[in-house]
């Protein structure tokens, strides 16, 4: 397929070129309850191709571009039209000029992963043998689940020399846990792992059954009003996107985020009574999609912003290095231990029914579906009602845990500690 | 009017198609295929940075096989086939079915075999412009003067973008019995305005959408003094005091009402897995009595962005009455569900690609209008606000709880709106509780179709969803 798009776009004479070829082998399978209700598999292959035009508007140097997706099963014919409507498109796209990464061959790296060494056939079996491992108890059960493990090869080529290519395995998933008594009630929890983590996915299965006999027996929202708030796990995970966006070059040049690099970040330095952020980019491949080899690189330390990670145009905008972008941060760990958090006064959320965090406004929330309300004596497990916060005051006075996690997005605090944050519930008795 | 033409590239592997069903028919007692021609064209024009292109996720073109096996269903997704591949395939497929003997699987789900009706069919949808008639030069050229209209909107805006994107999918279902063709174009239209004041960003944002073409750049400048308005008024937004308050919802909040109350609420392939109440509420008041809800893709409903002639699965599409006078009356589904519960197929079986498995999903789904008018549903209020620009939600169809952010909350007091704006609001409730409070509703209910629907997480389809303005008591926090 390769051949025959380049053939295609020397033949329309387009000079500069990136190609992404990405080739998905995937086993997938879906149970209801432990029966196993639908498996499939897919493979499939495409490419998909940029093509760039320099000219210039109005007296400044623009670089156009216009990108299409080619598949096996194209002909020349049809190819040779997706370039030719490509180039001429791109031609109308004045951007700033910028400079594609160079590079050049090298062999191809497999991401190490313990998913390397067996059949797709056999990490799903492990797999599956892990999923029912912690499915036995009285109470709770799983209603179903969803299972895929992914073999993905990524070959990237650029008109600069760049040819560069990667393979990356791949588990991934969802669970559904229900208890029927006292209250019939269910809890989604879905999964994903770079590594063969069984351990990890029948933790998540007992954690999330139990979690559900809990959420059969909780009652009553929380009373209206502020609270201590504590996130763990994704969710403690999805508060650090708001950083990871913020970085980003193509927020920045756009004026989205006000990031600077050598600016404290974490709001005014003398308002900060919590943990100082010490995060870092952290590669999950090793080439962007632009074929930048990816390496850890640090965001924020000691609250000061760090390094902008762009693609290769954006890098080229902001005058700094292309960096790539990254789908992963790390956060040093706090002092404080997890158990400790949930015994103080406040609401640990342990289930929301989509929890969000905006990247742009800095708000966050969603709707409470399982929570432990510690009033100082007692704890009890509420459902219902939202919280819903700003991370620009939550920032101020973050705790984050002794004890970490580590999962595809987010390695760092396996908890995190939130002051004073707007819970609308029910109203007081 | 044009119709949408058939993808010559289908029409090129059908008799390969044929034979590789007939192959597979050999082995197993039923199979079918589906086949996918899919191009999808983004256009974006900022005031930064302009990009155009196909849609990587949308564009696509592929096959997949569906077998049962004498108890069970698998499936096998592939995009290369030539007559030197089908034995590929074939073991391809073969190796599929033989994971029901893979480690830790202790059984496999019983279900019979797939009715299979005679049914051949060609549809093409409608539109008056095509974009490669009007030219992408035309289209980044209109798109740039929507998105400099938006930049003069006011001097505190930073940046702003105008957007357009279309599918055009042409799709062939074939079993033993069916020989199914349709060829489908749908466009969608975005802007939005970022503002700022001081180290406060704000945004807002408004689709637009049609079954059809590029014609619907056309309605797209109207909508800039709307989308300008409420970014401006934004950043004078104070924090929602939480409680619960007499509201009115636009058609969009209303829509996304409709959308994660009820819609997903009554996918039969969560009735399957017992894990939607609405299961044991068929023939009850679950709303207002002047409630009237639908969903559906048949072209004689009402036809927006998720409108096809027939599903994944061979099934020509329907417009379900889900509920009628506040009685819910059934669920929509997919085939394999319907099967199952003995019921009658939907036109709900969806699939977010070739790639991916068929669950059920909603369509178009709408609330039907009611006969007041907005200025008198606002007069009616003595405190609560009018909700607006909704921006996401999410479905609990096992315990009814809704939850929905929303950007906009305007004021009412004493009948009147105060120009005094709340953001963001998180709405949250016990779904009957919402739609039983309804009591007005306004007399023109409206789709928009620039929005995707997730099952869970994941599963990206095409839906519209809508309705009129809506007076309801809301939790808001």
């Amino acid at each position: 397929m390769i051949e025959k798009i380049l053939n295609a776009l020397e033949e329309q004479q387009i000079g500069e070129y990136l190609l992404l070829e990405v080739q998905k082998e995937i086993t997938e399978l879906f149970f209801i309850k432990k029966n196993l209700d639908m498996r499939r598999a897919e493979n499939v292959r495409t490419c998909q191709v940029t093509v760039y035009r320099d000219f210039e508007k109005d007296g400044q140097p623009c670089k156009g571009e216009s990108a299409f997706v080619v598949e096996p099963s194209a002909t020349k014919e049809e190819i040779s039209e997706k370039c030719r409507r490509a180039y001429l498109a791109a031609g109308f796209v004045a951007n700033p000029h910028y400079e594609l990464f160079a590079g050049t061959h090298e062999e191809t790296v497999t991401v190490e992963s313990s998913l390397v060494q067996m059949s797709a056939e056999e990490a799903a079996g492990a797999m599956t043998k892990a999923l029912f491992a912690a499915d036995d108890r009285e109470k709770s059960f799983l209603n179903s689940a969803e299972l895929f493990i992914e073999k993905k090869n990524v070959h990237i080529r650029n008109s600069k020399g760049v040819d560069v290519s990667y393979v990356k395995y791949h588990a991934s998933g969802e669970i559904v846990a229900q208890c029927k008594e006292p209250q019939d009630v269910e809890t989604f929890k879905n999964f994903s792992y770079d590594e063969l983590n069984t351990d990890a996915l029948t933790d998540l299965v007992r954690q999330t059954l139990k979690m559900t006999e809990d959420r059969a027996m909780a009652q009553a929202a929380p009373v209206t009003g502020t609270y201590d708030v504590v996130l763990s796990d994704e969710y403690a995970a999805t508060i650090f996107d708001f950083y990871r966006a913020r970085g980003g070059g193509d927020s920045i040049y756009q004026h989205y985020s006000d990031y600077k690099v050598g600016d404290f970040v974490q709001g005014k330095p003398e308002e900060v009574t919590g943990e100082l952020l010490f995060l870092d980019y952290v590669p999950t491949v090793p080439f962007s999609d632009d074929g930048v080899p990816m390496k850890k690189l640090p965001c924020i330390s000691k609250g000061v912003f760090q390094n902008i990670q762009a693609n290769v145009r954006y890098a080229h905008y902001l005058n700094v290095p292309a960096t790539g972008w990254y789908r992963k941060l790390s956060c040093a760990p706090g002092g404080t231990d997890f158990e400790k958090m949930k015994k103080q006064p406040g609401l640990y959320v342990v289930n929301f029914s989509d929890f969000q965090m905006d990247e742009w406004s800095g708000h966050f929330g969603g709707e409470i579906r399982l929570a432990y309300l510690n009033d100082g004596e007692t704890i009890t497990p509420v459902t219902g009602g939202s919280i819903n916060g700003s991370i620009f005051e939550a920032q101020k006075s973050f705790v984050f845990s002794k004890e970490t996690q580590d999962i595809s997005k987010f390695c760092g605090p396996k908890a995190v500690l939130l002051k004073n944050v707007s819970v609308a519930g029910r109203t007081a008795e | 009017m044009k119709k949408v033409e058939s993808s010559q590239y289908l029409q090129s592997v059908k008799p390969l198609l044929k034979e590789l069903l007939d192959r597979v028919l050999d082995v197993y007692p039923y199979a079918s295929i589906l086949a996918v021609d899919a191009q999808a064209v983004r256009y974006q024009v900022s005031s930064m940075v302009t990009t155009m292109g196909e849609d990587a996720t949308l564009s696509n073109r592929g096959f997949v096989i569906k077998v049962y096996d004498g108890a069970a269903y698998g499936e096998y997704s592939f995009n290369e086939i030539s007559e030197e591949k089908l034995d590929d395939i074939m073991a391809h497929l073969q190796n599929v079915v033989a994971l029901r003997e893979c480690d830790g699987v202790e059984a496999l789900s019983q279900y019979r075999m797939l009715a299979d009706e005679p049914c051949v069919l060609a549809e093409s949808t409608e539109y008056e412009t095509g974009a490669e008639e009007l030219g992408d030069e035309e289209i980044l050229r209109r798109l740039t003067v929507l998105k400099d209209q938006c930049m003069a909107y006011d001097e505190r805006v930073i940046n702003c973008a105008a957007a357009l994107n279309y599918q055009k999918y042409s799709k062939l279902f074939l079993s033993p019995h069916r020989d199914m063709e349709q060829n489908v174009l749908w466009t969608n239209g975005a802007l939005q305005i970022v503002v700022q004041k001081d180290s406060q960003v704000k945004y807002s944002y408004e689709g637009f959408s049609n079954l059809g073409g590029v014609e619907l750049m056309e309605k797209m400048e109207a909508g800039i003094a709307r989308v300008g308005k409420n970014a401006i008024d934004l950043l004078d937004a104070e924090p929602m005091i939480p409680g619960e308050y007499d509201c009115i919802c636009t058609p969009p909040v209303t829509g996304m009402i409709a959308h994660e109350a009820f819609g997903h609420g009554v996918e039969m392939d969560m009735f399957v897995k017992d894990r939607a109440l609405a299961k044991s509420y068929v023939g009850e008041y679950v709303a207002a009595s002047m409630l009237t809800m639908h969903d559906g893709a048949s072209l004689s409903g009402r036809p927006e962005t998720a409108s096809y002639f027939f599903d994944d699965e061979g099934v020509l599409s329907t417009d379900t009455v889900i509920i009628r006078d506040g009685v819910l009356q059934t669920g929509i589904s997919d085939a394999q569900s319907a099967m199952y519960l003995g019921a009658e197929p939907t036109g709900n079986g969806r699939r977010e690609s070739y790639m991916r498995k068929a669950y059920t999903r909603m369509t178009n789904t709408w609330f039907e209008p009611g006969q007041d008018k907005v200025e008198d549903m606002i007069a009616s209020i003595d405190y609560g606000f009018l909700l607006d620009d909704a921006a996401s939600g999410m479905e609990d169809p096992k315990n009814w709880g809704i939850q929905m952010m929303v950007n906009i909350a305007r004021e009412i007091k004493d009948g009147k709106l105060t120009g005094k704006i709340y953001s963001p609001v998180v709405l949250t409730g016990y779904v009957p509780d919402l739609l039983k409070s309804i009591t007005m509703m306004s007399d023109e209910a409206k789709l928009c179709g620039s929005g995707y629907c997730g099952k869970g997480y994941k599963e990206w389809v095409k839906v519209s969803d809508g309705g009129p303005y809506i007076k309801a008591r809301i939790r808001l926090g």
